[in-house]
């Protein structure tokens, strides 16, 4: 991702120079304009001045996820506004996600978030799903917890049955692209 | 005065509520003590009482719900007093019963009370004889789907499934048509069995644009009887209450009914014979029409909005009824004047959406403060909200002169608050931690929240609220300024990574070798 052009969002980003150290100065270009900007980064984001004033963000990443996948969320400190799911996504990144071929999806991995029990599984593999079917029902910290799936597909396999215990993170189904 | 030596007190209990309680104890002059679990063992309770004993595995029946072991734990340390804080043993009469024959006081209504007021069925006949208005349902458990179903048919859909045993939410389920009673009625009763060891159920008709209303009384167990205003919780997720606060906005509105209310809640608190603070339970409905619900037999968590607008420290009142100063003499219990207005909220560790638990180790935490703001809370540094028991992290208040004012302050103290998960090397997090915080920002400038027509379907009304906005929407709405923050963030945490310069150590704690980054990269398992 080292590189210095990408996008955020619908923003075009360009560093003209690539940014030194915890506490630094330099010059960007967003959508065509320049801005010069001094920052100091801390341990839970960045403080940044500009000649319009000064911004500080909280950014933290919003999965255990590590890699090219994970997305921020970032919140300003004095207005406390919070946007989630973004990215700073490097030239070479937006390039290989435009060539991906389209309907090329990921399998989606349905995990327990929780240690619990397995009370009923409702799909088999093989059966096809809609977002936010029911999938299985859970019992942990004392409730029933119907979990559904995150998107629609083909259920490749099932990994627990009815009365297992399970741990945190465990796979529970994996559901085809 | 400031040595007052009166006993020794075990609190059977863990987290925010055994420390609200040793805080008041040890300020009136009583010996502390903890006890704790296995998942405990550095728990901030533990810290704050003056002696901890360990009595068992994380499991709550094996350590806080074991009543053998608290009663050992209360006899080796020589404590005359037990207070069992909320949940747990605090409406269990056979733990009353327990202690009563240990020679130990517990801190809290007597067996008997607790036996008529506890149990919602019997509660119900209490009700009934004493002839206040409860919402219409089963006059006792019924023992399938179909009887359940007879039930409704006489009182109308909708109807509201409830454990008889239950509490939070827990085996309840909303039937609004025939067909559904038989499947509802099958998993509630097996919830309500797994969470209570109780499967009974009883039947109710559900109230429409309900609001919930309690009481605070306190009682001296003679009959005498004061109440300490009310408290309107209709703001609730999963039926576990989020926001409380008083006055209560609906009896604004009809304050005929507050007073009819008040009324209501001291005859039975008499009747009982009750001791200590309790709380009555009321649905009232947008015409201020109000129904019994339950009593529940111990202090609530949300006693702090009553001690803000009150002035006074519920702990403190029933550990003095504890020892007789409180009624000694010719003494009696004072109605305390109520003035402004306060609202809490419970910050809890589950999915902002989805609401479902979300505990795991913090990373960060940072606490609001300023003029009348308080904060409940068991976690004062980096720990972790343990996955054994309730997710709560803390609990919020604020006190003001009037409820728009209390809003503001409570808005700056919610903005004030982090509770962020460990990072990672990249900035991903470690543990599933995940808060409502978000949730309760978005609510405190909800429109209905502010107007105050807060009715208990509020949640599932205002879909804004847990709504995730789709990636298009975000990308457009993406700032000059969140742009640059987001891209240099990136760019120095690979830099940093990459270059291992001078500044690497600071920006990088837990720096890895460019190896490690690329074995990662390429989603290579270490």
């Amino acid at each position: 991702m080292s590189s210095l052009n990408g996008v955020v969002g619908n923003r075009k980003i360009r560093w003209i120079k690539a940014p030194v150290g915890s506490t630094g100065s330099g010059e960007v270009d967003v959508d065509g304009k320049i801005y010069t900007v001094s920052w100091k980064r801390d341990s839970d984001g960045v403080w940044m001045q500009f000649a319009h004033g000064c911004f500080g963000f909280d950014i933290y990443g919003e999965s255990e996820e590590t890699g090219a996948d994970l997305v921020f969320r970032i919140s300003h400190r004095g207005t406390n506004h919070v946007t989630s799911g973004l990215r700073f996504k490097g030239a070479g990144e937006v390039a290989a996600a435009a060539a991906a071929p389209g309907g090329k999806k990921k399998a989606l991995r349905v995990r327990a978030q929780m240690p619990g029990k397995i009370v009923r599984v409702l799909v088999k593999a093989g059966d096809e799903v809609v977002k936010d079917q029911p999938l299985l029902v859970m019992e942990a910290m004392k409730m029933e917890n119907e979990i559904r799936a995150a998107g629609a597909g083909k259920i490749e396999s099932v990994k627990v049955a009815e009365g297992q215990a399970v741990e945190s993170g465990a796979d529970l189904i994996v559901i085809g692209g | 005065m400031s040595t007052l030596n009166r006993g020794t007190l075990l609190i059977a209990n863990r987290g925010e509520i055994a420390i609200r309680v040793a805080r008041t104890a040890k300020a009136l002059g009583f010996k502390t003590v903890a006890v704790y679990s296995e998942a405990d063992r550095f728990g901030e309770h533990v810290r704050a009482c003056d002696e901890a004993y360990f009595i068992g595995e994380s499991a709550p029946k094996e350590s806080y719900l074991n009543v053998d072991k608290v009663i050992a734990a209360a006899k080796a340390s020589g404590a005359t007093f037990i207070h069992p804080g909320y949940g747990f043993l605090s409406e269990r009469p056979h733990f009353v019963d327990a202690c009563v024959e240990a020679g130990i006081t517990f801190v809290g209504p007597s067996a008997q009370s607790m036996r008529l007021m506890g149990d919602k069925i019997t509660a119900r006949k209490t009700i009934d004889q004493l002839n206040l208005p409860r919402v219409p349902g089963s006059a006792g458990a019924v023992k399938d789907g179909a009887e359940a179903a007879r039930y409704a048919k006489e009182i109308g859909y909708p109807i509201l499934l409830k454990a008889a045993a239950g509490g939070g939410g827990k085996g309840m389920r909303r039937v609004d048509s025939e067909k559904d009673v038989l499947s509802a009625f099958e998993g509630a009763s097996r919830e309500s069995l797994s969470a209570f060891g109780d499967g009974s159920m009883y039947v109710e008709k559900l109230i429409l644009e309900p609001h919930h209303v309690e009481i605070q009384v306190f009682g001296d167990g003679q009959g005498g009887a004061i109440h300490l205003g009310e408290r309107e919780c209709s703001i609730q997720r999963r039926h576990q209450k989020v926001w409380e606060e008083t006055p209560a906005p609906i009896l604004n509105r009809h304050p005929k009914t507050r007073e009819a209310m008040f009324t209501a809640a001291l005859k039975i608190t008499s009747h009982v014979n009750y001791a200590g603070a309790g709380t009555l339970e009321f649905i009232v409905d947008g015409a201020g029409h109000f129904y019994f619900l339950e009593m529940n037999t111990r202090l609530q968590v949300e006693h702090p909005v009553t001690e803000w607008v009150t002035g006074s420290d519920l702990v403190a009142m029933q550990l003095l009824l504890a020892t007789g100063e409180l009624t000694a003499g010719a003494k009696k219990l004072e109605t305390p004047t109520r003035s402004g207005a306060s609202i809490e909220v419970r910050i809890y560790a589950e999915d902002p959406r989805s609401f479902l638990p979300a505990p795991g180790p913090i990373g960060r935490i940072h606490f609001p403060y300023g003029p009348s703001v308080r904060v409940d809370t068991a976690l004062t540094e980096a720990g972790e909200v343990s996955m054994h028991y309730d997710p709560m992290i803390a609990k919020v208040s604020v006190w003001a002169k009037t409820r728009e004012e209390a809003i503001g302050r409570l808005r700056v103290a919610l903005d004030e608050t982090r509770i962020e998960p460990p990072k990672k090397w990249d900035g991903s997090k470690r543990g599933s931690l995940k808060t409502n915080l978000e949730f309760l920002q978005k609510l405190i400038r909800n429109p209905q929240v502010l107007g105050g027509n807060t009715t208990t379907d509020l949640i599932a009304a205002n879909p804004e609220l847990t709504m995730e906005l789709s990636p298009e929407v975000i990308a457009h709405a993406v700032t000059v300024e969140e742009a640059i923050a987001l891209s240099l963030h990136q760019l120095l945490l690979e830099q940093s990574l990459t270059a291992g310069g001078p500044d690497s150590g600071s920006a990088n704690p837990n720096s890895m070798s460019p190896w490690q980054l690329a074995s990662r990269r390429e989603g290579v398992r270490e």
